[in-house]
């Protein structure tokens, strides 16, 4: 046995028992050959790349490679906790397949659109890029060029996308994959306050009496915001937790008040609770007086489907599907009174007892309540209504902006709070809540960005359902995806989007690190730098922004999006993008290239790269001579500074484990809206909800509406989609973590015993899932972690080999055009042998 | 999507992969990087599908669990260790939890099983608790047990013991 | 202790011999860690890595894992000793080790 392995695991063992000691190992105390130099290990923060939830991690690095990463003691979100996947990160970095070159389609030694990927130069994927974007802005202007970004970017390559996809080349169809993910959130709160994100943060968990999940398996989807819930439901015996689902979870585990309701009934559980509060005389009558309006919402609205399918013409309002009309309070009690236990309970499957229990958690005055969401509400064809009719509860009751009493939206991304909502990366908006369709908003964005008045374009672009029928059509043309799996991700994307992308009218980008279902799709592949191969900064679910420095170089020509997006602006100048109209007026900014106009326009160059703390790398800075990252987020700050939004100075962020915005004189804000706890409320108001312009919440009347799809004779089952704990999202990073994969092999349908019985179908039989859309093979679970009611299949989405998408039906919630993944109908048949 | 032209993708089945050995497929890979201009390149193992990206293939069945009870060595000394046995039917819920029948510092005597670690014993603040804290409760969150399958993609990260050390 | 090397489940399992390698917190009375510690480093098997406000950080090492546990319960039961727990335990393997 080698004596130099033995004893450097003994100076990691003694090491990590000094750690858990709280006392310092001195450098002579370790018995190491070859002296301490031969054990260093530079150890700095950063955020997980995962989920939303954010975790901070410490990452170690040894001759510039990641040799280990745990939990960070000093992050406030997860004191040194990581979930399976987090104390993995270390590896994700390391799939043998990492994608080191741009690879362009080729034949005959020029591009083709069925060539064969070839290694090519970054100078001869960008001339061949930059030839397909002018040839289409020629042929058909800005609208049919478009970008699909994602709550992956960091916060400046998000902040740097709008830029040129908005201000450069003058097009909205800029999306992020959040569409997908939170939009029905975000419109809810915009619709609800006036002003996007929680008013609370991850705090509220330690101060609540009870936590309601709706359609959310927080055990595999946030299990480090999970072990804070079980801490408090554990340790403080009168706590509840009631978790909803459309089947039994590891969530349910928890559950004091476990509830399985059919799939899209929770709308009527909604409206039953707040009929609840109001027949047992528990309104806070004060509170909704004071703080909040009542308004009834447009019905019968479709649900995003292509304008010509039956339901579409049939829907009366889905031309306005998020029309609202005031009321008042006597109006809205009138309208959920239909909402009787009874009625309810017939209709949604669940035991009048639990729902009746549930009720009671929001109408008893002396209970804090914490409600929490992710993708049960927001892939939901009603999911901005869903999003809102849990906000009624928190509104009629008051429980809301103070410590425990918290509607809580959760996000699934790393920064789809920061980049994606924050930003304004959505085909809608701008940064700190703007949005394209406001002229005084267009107006302030394009001062801050010093560019002429008039070049942002004021019509919303192509949303992610849309971008994709857009390819398919040939109307969208050019099109680039940067970190996120589109193609996977996509509904149906047998009819939508593989067709759109392999339609030989459109040249598709993908820039990624690993070769993805959408990167073999595409055209053009550029291999990206991930994680801390970059600086970066993300925001989290709780409002939370944290920086890191880049620790390790990319391998070979990967480059980060940052910098893929900033050197392509260099071979476009302001003649071929703006229009004679524009540069007309402004005769200064003709010739300029739009990197001279974007990005080294005064402001974002202004920091030198010698300004990057000493110690790091910096490929950006080094390579375009300017401290870019620092230069972007202090441009952005200027947008929210002032305005609800404060951010701190960028260096701040390198010191500390993140902050929540608004950041007034240093100070974070953890609970907004209430006089004390946010300075921008005005003093005397008690609560005030300043997102809207008289300081109120809307409280929203509308009533249960049926899905896209359910089931019937043909197509028999219900069908969601989500994710397991190992995986993140499409599988493809974790998927190349062996341990991870391991772990959770392959997607596999989760169905009842009995329905698997009925179909002759045993534990593990290979099976056919069927849809009107498209099929895709897997295997029977009846055994697993998920406990299927009968007439219900569940399928995660994580695996490339098994494309559940090609299954799923592409309507949207109509109000945020987000994906509903929890419904649609298909049948399962064996696989003949 | 099957049986459609493959759009010019030339995609190689993972099990051909094996079967070339993996010596063959790391030179595949990272032939990218040494590849003459003009070859184009071949990609990619079964986690983008084995042929087109759209295809449904046929699915191997699920893996057995590993139950040898061996213990694996960790990439690092923070990693979680991975669990090597198998834990269907373990109860993990508000009443019950089956894995420290044999992990708790009392039992482990009995079972031979290891004792959770220290770290397990502290709160959100770093008090030191006589049981398992709380927020450690759920130990499939971090804890996982592994199935009898090959790696579908090699991992090319290396142990801190052999980084930055010249033979 | 003595030299036998008791048969674990494992090592009959897969019949391979192994180094266990721990290290453990003692927590002692302030004035009496110095001489304890003396008394940790006789142990077979034993190093003391760290002396610090009564905490003294060892590392032990055994061909099993029983045979560390009771190495400890041992150390546990030594005059001035008010706690001893194990931090970290790692097994390596003959084949591991190159």
């Amino acid at each position: 046995m080698s004596p130099s392995r033995r004893d450097l695991l003994k100076a990691q063992a003694a090491g990590i028992a000094a750690l858990a000691a709280n006392v310092t190992l001195p450098a002579g105390a370790q018995p190491v050959p070859g002296g301490v130099d031969a054990l260093q290990i530079k150890w700095s923060k950063a955020p997980c790349r995962f989920c939303g939830t954010g975790c901070g991690v410490m990452v170690g690095v040894k001759d510039g490679r990641v040799i280990a990463t745990h939990g960070d003691m000093k992050a406030e979100v997860n004191r040194g906790l990581n979930c399976v996947k987090g104390y993995f990160l270390s590896k994700i970095m390391y799939g043998a397949d990492r994608l080191t070159r741009p690879l362009l389609r080729k034949k005959n030694g020029a591009f083709a659109k069925d060539g064969e990927f070839t290694p090519v130069s970054w100078d001869e994927a960008f001339d061949v890029m930059a030839a397909k974007a002018k040839e289409t802005l020629k042929a058909k202007g800005p609208t049919a060029l478009g970008m699909f970004g994602s709550g992956q970017w960091t916060i400046f390559e998000g902040y740097a996308a709008t830029k040129l996809m908005r201000a450069g080349f003058r097009s909205n169809n800029l999306d992020p994959n959040a569409r997908h993910c939170m939009a029905s959130a975000a419109y809810a709160f915009m619709r609800t306050f006036g002003m996007d994100e929680p008013m609370g943060c991850y705090d509220d968990f330690e101060h609540a009496d009870a936590f309601v999940l709706w359609g959310s398996n927080m055990a595999e989807m946030h299990p480090i915001l999970w072990t804070r819930i079980a801490d408090r439901r554990l340790g403080h015996p009168h706590v509840k937790v009631a978790v909803l689902s459309t089947y039994t979870q590891r969530s349910s585990d928890l559950a004091d008040i476990p509830i399985v309701f059919k799939p899209g009934t929770d709308l009527a559980i909604l409206n039953y609770i707040a009929n609840h509060i109001i027949t047992t005389g528990r309104v806070n009558r004060d509170f909704v007086d004071r703080h909040a309006t009542f308004v009834k919402g447009a019905v019968e609205i479709g649900y995003g489907l292509r304008p010509d399918d039956p339901r579409e013409v049939r829907a009366k309002k889905a031309a306005d599907a998020g029309a609202t009309t005031p009321i008042d309070f006597a109006a809205y009690a009138a309208f959920v009174k239909d909402y009787t236990l009874e009625k309810t309970s017939a209709l949604t499957g669940v035991e009048p007892g639990f729902l009746r229990q549930l009720a009671e958690l929001y109408a008893d005055p002396r209970r804090k309540v914490v409600s929490l969401w992710t993708m049960g509400f927001n892939q939901h064809v009603r999911g901005v209504w869903a999003n809102q009719l849990v906000y009624n509860l928190h509104l009629l009751t008051g429980k809301i902006s103070e410590p425990g009493n918290s509607p809580f939206s959760l996000t699934g991304q790393p920064s789809a709070c920061g980049t994606a909502r924050e930003v304004g990366t959505f085909a809608h908006r701008l940064p700190a809540d703007m949005t394209v369709t406001n002229p005084e908003h267009r107006r302030h964005a394009e001062e801050i960005w010093r560019i002429p008045a008039g070049v942002i374009p004021e019509r919303p672009g192509y949303h992610a359902v849309e971008q994709d029928r857009a390819l398919r059509d040939g109307k969208l043309n050019f099109y680039w995806i940067q970190v996120n799996n589109n193609l996977q991700a996509s509904p149906n994307n047998t009819a939508e989007a593989y067709p759109g992308y392999r339609n030989p009218e459109n040249f598709i980008v993908v820039s990624d690190a690993y070769p993805t279902v959408t990167a073999l799709a595409a055209d053009l592949i550029l291999p990206a730098a991930m994680w801390v191969e970059k600086e970066g900064a993300y925001g989290n679910a709780e409002r939370r922004t944290h920086v890191w420095h880049q620790l390790v170089a990319a391998p070979g020509e990967a480059r980060s999006d940052l910098w893929q997006m900033m050197e392509f602006s260099k071979r476009f100048t302001t003649d071929e993008v703006w229009g004679a109209e524009i540069l007309d007026a402004n005769p200064d900014y003709r010739g300029k290239t739009l990197f001279d106009v974007l990005f080294r326009n005064g402001q974002i160059d202004r920091f030198a790269a010698g300004e990057v703390e000493a110690g790091y790398d910096n490929a950006e800075a080094r390579y375009f001579g300017f401290y870019v990252q620092k230069g972007l987020f202090e441009e952005y700050a200027a947008f929210g500074r002032g305005h609800g939004h404060d951010l701190a100075p960028y260096d701040t962020y390198h010191a500390v484990r993140g902050l929540r915005w608004p950041v007034v004189e240093g100070k974070e804000t953890l609970w907004r809206y209430r006089e004390g706890l946010d300075p921008y409320v005005k003093p005397g108001r008690g609560v005030e909800f300043y997102g809207n312009k008289d300081g109120k919440a809307r409280i929203l009347a509308v009533p249960y509406e049926p899905p896209a799809e359910s089931p019937d004779g043909e197509y028999d089952l219900w069908l969601v989609t989500g994710r397991v704990l190992e995986h993140w999202h499409s599988g493809s990073m974790t998927m190349r973590v062996p341990e991870l994969y391991k772990a959770f092999t392959g997607a596999r349908v989760f169905m009842h015993p009995d329905d698997a019985r009925a179909r002759g179908l045993n534990q593990g039989a290979e099976v056919r899932v069927v849809s009107r859309r498209g099929e895709m093979r897997s295997r029977v679970e009846t055994r697993g972690r998920n406990r299927m009611p009968p007439g219900v299949v569940f399928v995660p989405w994580f695996d490339a080999s098994q494309l559940i998408n090609k299954v799923t039906l592409d309507a949207t919630d109509p109000i945020s055009k987000q994906t509903d993944f929890k419904k649609c109908a298909v049948r399962i048949l064996p696989v003949s042998a | 999507m099957r049986g459609q032209d493959p759009a010019g993708l030339r995609v190689t089945a993972m099990r051909t992969l094996f079967a070339l050995g993996l010596a063959g497929w790391l030179a595949l890979i990272f032939g990218i990087a040494s590849a003459q201009q003009a070859d184009p390149v071949r990609i990619v193992p079964r986690l983008t599908g084995t042929a087109p990206p759209m295809a449904s293939e046929h699915i191997p069945p699920l893996g057995r669990p590993i139950v040898d009870d061996v213990r694996r060595m960790r990439n690092y000394p923070e990693q979680p260790p991975v669990i090597p046995h198998s834990i269907d039917g373990y109860q993990l819920t508000l009443n019950a939890n089956r894995c420290m029948d044999c992990h708790r510092r009392e039992f482990t005597e009995g079972s031979g099983a290891p004792m959770i670690s220290v770290t397990h014993f502290q709160d959100r603040d770093g008090q030191v608790l006589s049981d398992v804290t709380p927020r450690r409760y759920f130990c499939t969150a971090c804890h996982v047990q592994q199935t009898d399958v090959a790696p579908l993609v090699p991992n090319t990260f290396q142990d801190a013991h052999d980084v930055g050390r010249k033979p | 202790m003595t030299d036998r090397v008791d048969m674990d489940r494992r090592r009959f399992l897969t019949g391979r011999h192994a180094v266990h390698i721990s290290s453990a917190v003692v927590v002692a009375w302030p004035d009496q860690a110095a001489a304890l510690a003396e008394r940790l480093r006789a142990l077979p098997g034993t190093e003391v890595a760290h002396v610090e406000n009564g905490k003294i950080v060892i590392v032990m090492e055994a061909p099993s894992s029983g045979e560390l546990g009771g190495r400890l319960a041992l150390i546990a039961d030594l005059p001035g000793v008010l706690a001893a727990n194990m931090v970290f335990e790692q097994r390596l393997d003959e084949g591991d080790a190159a």
